[in-house]
């Protein structure tokens, strides 16, 4: 298809106009986002998938109120982000009355990069600290968690934060400084993850 | 003793590269002095270096395709569904009563053998739910219109509707704007002979009054007659209460289109309240060219699009 010279800003005059090819090629180009973004914050593959889909199913019905005043990009993490907030919260209010935790799914645990020369028990270590950190991140609030994510792992800047979240730039501020205090804190509880060795990559601080 | 708070907050700014230089400066001048701080920053820093080793999962197979495929299915109901979603038959108290009668007298006998098979149940259901879907549905309404309001001239609406509802079902989905682009001049005829030929019909509509008999009689009016018996309700339930006076236009003037505050109805009717009392030179002007002019008595000043 022809359609990989177009860009965004054409693909989204056409999609708004009613062309689906056009549509499509949105979706290729930001699957994977969305879908990393639900997958990160429901901790369910099975659930990122229902939600990032949905979320798409919902820009095409909504293309009328996109007015481009943001990367079509933000608005696609504003709308899924949102969705999956609403879930959490409607998940976590099941969860209280039911008063069964949620287990998480190993489906949607980070891939390990791969191909580095570790030593014995670096890589359990290394598993460990990732579950604890996924631990973490899930028994988080429902809006630092999206803050986070957003920031963290789908690499949002500032600027896009505030679009995304409809905050003011002070506020995503205070509410990132909040959001990762927040997940300190559960992390030292843990403890599995400030115990343990660094892990091995190049960006890790050294043992005290 | 300096504020801990404050400098945690430059923290985690300071991982974002977010800093100006006289707070990396203060920043830096803190930790020295400051164990507590010192501890937060390595804390911090281990937390995103371990989040930077977190890759992104591979989308599932096929993810596009479904996406596509349901909005594929979605925009196909769209364009074989036009009548039922149609303004006059959501006249009445109960929307979904409404919907049901009239779906029972479609299949009863108007619907003819070029319809793909929709079930009554799924119809109605498509009508009651709470779909936004529907939203979108009276601007593709309006597309369908303009061919049938020079229809409905002569032959019997139930013989008409058919016709143009059976090419519809076989349209290709990208054709969507084709009708709106074809028949711009029937789309005048009908806004225009409505205004003038029928005082009564608004009247009768105007009052938030049931469907019952005239019910068969919706296939005959107008098609782009705006219900104005349904539009007040909608906007009286987004509102939250009755406008004083409601407008129903097709066009606006453009600072009015900019203005803040548009806000919705449920079943997607775009409207707005007007801060001015309707003597006002602009709502008088906007009145003039309404294609419907309620006039409640005291309360908020409304006007919806219709388009």
């Amino acid at each position: 298809m022809a359609r990989c010279t177009l860009s965004e800003q054409e693909l989204v005059a056409r999609a708004k106009a009613g062309d689906q090819d056009a549509f499509e090629q949105l979706v290729l180009d930001n699957q994977a986002r969305i879908y990393n973004l639900a997958l990160r914050m429901t901790g369910s593959a099975e659930d990122a998938l229902d939600l990032s889909q949905e979320a798409f199913l919902n820009a095409w019905k909504g293309l009328g109120s996109f007015k481009g005043d943001s990367a079509f990009s933000t608005w696609l993490y504003r709308l899924a982000s949102n969705a999956c907030l609403d879930f959490l919260r409607t998940r976590k209010r099941r969860q209280q009355t039911l008063g069964v935790p949620l287990a998480l799914d190993d489906d949607s645990a980070p891939p390990i990069p791969a191909g580095e020369e570790l030593q014995p028990g670096a890589r359990l270590e290394q598993r460990e600290r990732q579950a604890a950190l996924r631990r973490a991140l899930d028994a988080l609030p429902p809006h630092h968690k999206q803050v986070l994510v957003l920031r963290e792992l789908s690499g949002l800047s500032y600027q896009e934060l505030s679009q995304a979240l409809d905050l003011d730039m002070g506020t995503v501020k205070s509410r990132l400084t909040r959001a990762r205090l927040a997940l300190k804190k559960i992390l030292m509880e843990d403890g599995n993850f400030f115990s343990a060795p660094p892990s091995n990559s190049s960006k890790s601080s050294k043992r005290k | 003793m300096e504020d801990c708070g404050y400098f945690s907050n430059l923290i985690s700014l300071s991982l974002d590269g977010q800093l100006t230089p006289e707070q990396a400066s203060a920043l830096e001048t803190h930790l020295s002095q400051c164990p507590q701080c010192r501890e937060l920053a390595k804390q911090l820093a281990q937390i995103r270096a371990e989040l930077d080793t977190w890759e992104d999962s591979e989308v599932p197979e096929g993810f596009a395709q479904e996406v596509m495929d349901r909005i594929r299915a979605l925009e196909h109901e769209k364009k074989v569904l036009p009548l039922w979603k149609r303004p006059q038959v959501r006249a009445g108290a109960s929307l979904a009563a409404c919907a049901l009668l009239c779906v029972g007298l479609w299949s009863s006998g108007l619907l003819s053998s070029g319809q793909s098979g929709y079930s009554t149940a799924s119809v109605s259901e498509s009508i009651a739910a709470d779909d936004q879907s529907a939203a979108d549905v009276p601007a593709l309404e309006k597309s369908r219109e303009a061919p049938q309001a020079a229809l409905s001239a002569a032959p019997p609406p139930a013989s008409s509707t058919p016709d143009t509802a059976a090419p519809a079902a076989v349209e290709d989905s990208k054709s969507l704007s084709q009708p709106e682009a074809s028949e711009p001049a029937g789309a005048e005829q009908p806004a225009v002979s409505t205004a003038q030929q029928a005082p009564g019909l608004f009247a009768q509509a105007a009052q938030p009054e049931e469907c019952g008999a005239p019910v068969p009689q919706a296939f005959s009016l107008e098609p782009s007659a705006p219900d104005s018996g349904a539009l007040l309700s909608s906007v009286t339930e987004a509102l939250g209460t009755e406008p004083g006076t409601l407008l129903v236009l097709s066009e606006l003037p453009q600072e009015l289109e900019d203005a803040d505050g548009w806000d919705s109805t449920q079943d997607g009717y775009a409207f707005l309240v007007l801060d001015l009392p309707s003597s006002d030179g602009l709502c008088q002007q906007l009145a003039a060219s309404a294609l419907v002019c309620l006039e409640q008595g005291d309360g908020p000043f409304v006007v919806l699009i219709w388009n």
